[in-house]
């Protein structure tokens, strides 16, 4: 859970100089941001690189900042993943072109039903699944996160739990 | 549905990674350092205890020689303390332009005939007193009249053999002073000072000695210009941090740089398929571009990454010091200009101008050159001013003989584009 005004002030307090405030805001955001960049790129090696990515452009574009931090870093996680996702996809025809591609194995052994959410689920049904569940947000802070309404994200939550229940159980009669 | 989300929990321990480290390096943050050691910090105390003792000492003693005023008023409008060496021991700015005069001079311990030169220079290098019929004030305030007499002698004559015919006098003050039996010196002060504050009354104005009613005058002057002083160092402040961030951002990509590339130097002889390798280069080196089919030696590849980059961070620190020096003097320029005609806005538009684009080649100078424009340009039509217009159009012909100069896919890029738009926004907002 994260308490907003302390993260507001640190972001107030880097703007002005105070780099010590750092710390507190990556403490406070980076499970946030990860779950959000991942949910585009769906590849933990990607994500890992975006993260970076993203802090330094806060650090960057701090005096931009006036409001809502979470949502400020979201939008810089959010446009730096697709950017990422794109150039990559470019690459990848290129790099076809001329020499035949190893195919990647995105696959994360070590946390098996993380790996399915992101295969199956929609881009906010993934991120409202990690931060209702996992992280214990509320959903209206969900809501004003992802710009839904509070009653669409315990819908798409419900439906993605859902949907996720029913993939595991079909895979579990496979296997 | 409960084992379901206890799972999600439990996973999700492992899955999001704590790159705390890296981002820390790349940034160029370091954690706090540990406290002083106690012998260090009592030597810090004490050097600071001398210190303080020593500047109280020469605080003391220039109060207590220190006796008399002058005041300058140009349009900026400043006064100088004067001890009985006729030394400069203090100078204080009575309004906002004022406070540009004194910015860059330093009169303190200088003899008074000295401080008026030197004032009188500065004041014409900043466009005042540019016209014959220009004309200042000066007046000196003592509590010796005799002394007073001569003091206004003595700098009116300094002032007068600079530029003859200068000095505005007081002439339609010297009957009232006779009448009310004061000097003229505090005549001129006390009308000053009744200008400044409207609820004092000249019966109470007479009552109050010298150093009384300076301290209205400065006090009431201070509220603006500490306001704005304030703000001013504030922006100035700002504008710094904004530097040192860029600098630090600059230090950790060239770190981030220098580890991957030794990664790759280690790794290079034990490689067995050169795919490998590039699909490190295109991880690693985003920016760079190359084509693998091309490449004959690995060796060579890297050589041209680190030639590349080198080149990339000369260029970028380049950039980052022409953002600092352009902003402030953009910003400096538009406080002094709008101080000047009675303007109150001394806000600081940080803007998004300095931006790198991730172009895939080296930059060409033509295009290093677009890229400095764009930000002085931009930097200025966001801190738009009187005056600031000639420049932006100055610097936009230089743009257009550019820009002509560099290749297709630079003139299309989304940044160049953008500001292009920028640019006729400003022009329409002109026309209006």
């Amino acid at each position: 859970m994260f308490n907003k005004k302390r993260l507001e002030n640190s972001m107030i307090a880097l703007k002005n100089g105070d780099d010590s405030q750092f710390d507190i805001i990556y403490e406070e955001t980076h499970r946030l941001v990860f779950y959000v960049i991942y949910s585009v790129l769906k590849n933990k090696t990607d994500a890992e690189d975006v993260l970076q990515q993203v802090y330094m452009k806060v650090y960057e574009k701090i005096h931009q900042f006036t409001d809502s931090p979470k949502a400020w870093i979201c939008s810089i996680a959010k446009n730096l993943a697709l950017n990422f996702y794109q150039k990559k996809a470019k690459e990848k025809v290129s790099f076809v072109e001329n020499i035949k591609d190893i195919p990647e194995n995105n696959a994360n052994l070590d946390t098996p039903l993380i790996d399915l959410a992101s295969r199956i689920l929609e881009e906010d049904e993934f991120n409202i699944v990690m931060l209702c569940v996992v992280e214990k947000y509320k959903r209206r802070e969900v809501a004003k996160l992802f710009n839904l309404s509070t009653s669409g994200v315990t819908w798409k939550l419900h439906h993605a739990l859902e949907k996720l229940r029913r993939e595991l159980h079909k895979e579990n009669e496979k296997s | 549905m409960r084992n379901l989300k206890k799972q999600l929990v439990k996973e999700s321990k492992t899955f999001v990674p704590d790159l705390k480290d890296q981002i820390y390096q790349s940034i160029g943050y370091r954690k706090m350092r540990p406290k002083l050691s106690i012998k260090r910090s009592l030597v810090y105390s004490l050097m600071l205890s001398i210190g303080l003792i020593l500047s109280l000492l020469t605080f003391l003693n220039l109060q207590s020689v220190s006796n008399s005023y002058v005041i300058i008023e140009i349009n900026p409008m400043v006064e100088l303390e004067i001890n009985n060496k006729d030394k400069v021991t203090d100078v204080s700015s009575l309004n906002v332009d004022g406070f540009f005069l004194l910015e860059n001079i330093d009169l303190i311990d200088k003899k008074i005939e000295e401080a008026l030169l030197i004032l009188l220079n500065e004041a014409e290098k900043q466009g005042y007193l540019q016209t014959e019929d220009s004309k200042l004030t000066v007046s000196a305030i003592n509590k010796n009249d005799l002394l007073e007499t001569k003091i206004a002698s003595r700098i009116k004559e300094t002032v007068e053999k600079h530029r003859p015919g200068i000095v505005r006098s007081h002439d339609e003050w010297k009957e009232k002073a006779a009448e009310l039996g004061i000097s003229l010196g505090k005549m001129v002060l006390i009308n000053q000072v009744m200008g400044a504050d409207s609820n004092l009354t000249i019966e109470e104005a007479l009552t109050m000695d010298h150093k009384a009613l300076m301290a209205i005058l400065k006090e009431n002057a201070q509220t603006k210009v500490e306001k704005f002083k304030e703000q001013y160092r504030k922006n100035l402040k700002q504008l710094k941090n904004e530097y040192e961030r860029n600098q630090k951002v600059l230090e950790g990509k060239r770190a981030i740089v220098e580890n991957h590339l030794e990664t790759l130097k280690t790794i290079l002889s034990s490689l067995k398929k050169p795919e490998q390798f590039f699909r490190l280069v295109d991880r690693f080196f985003p920016e760079f571009y190359y084509n693998p089919t091309e490449v004959s030696n690995l060796w060579d590849l890297l050589e041209s990454i680190e030639s590349y980059y080198e080149e990339y961070f000369v260029f970028y620190d380049e950039m980052v010091n022409d953002n600092l020096e352009i902003k402030i003097a953009s910003y400096r320029a538009k406080v002094h200009e709008n101080a000047k005609n009675g303007i109150d806005d001394f806000n600081l538009v940080l803007d998004d101008a300095f931006w790198l684009i991730d172009l895939p080649n080296k930059y060409t100078k033509a295009e290093k050159d677009v890229l400095k424009l764009i930000n002085r340009i931009h930097v200025l039509i966001n801190n738009n001013y009187r005056g600031a217009s000639e420049k932006i159009s100055f610097l936009y012909k230089e743009y257009l003989e550019k820009i002509a100069l560099v290749s297709e896919d630079f003139r299309q890029n989304e940044f160049v584009l953008n500001f292009e738009q920028v640019y006729r926004d400003f022009l329409e907002e002109s026309d209006l």
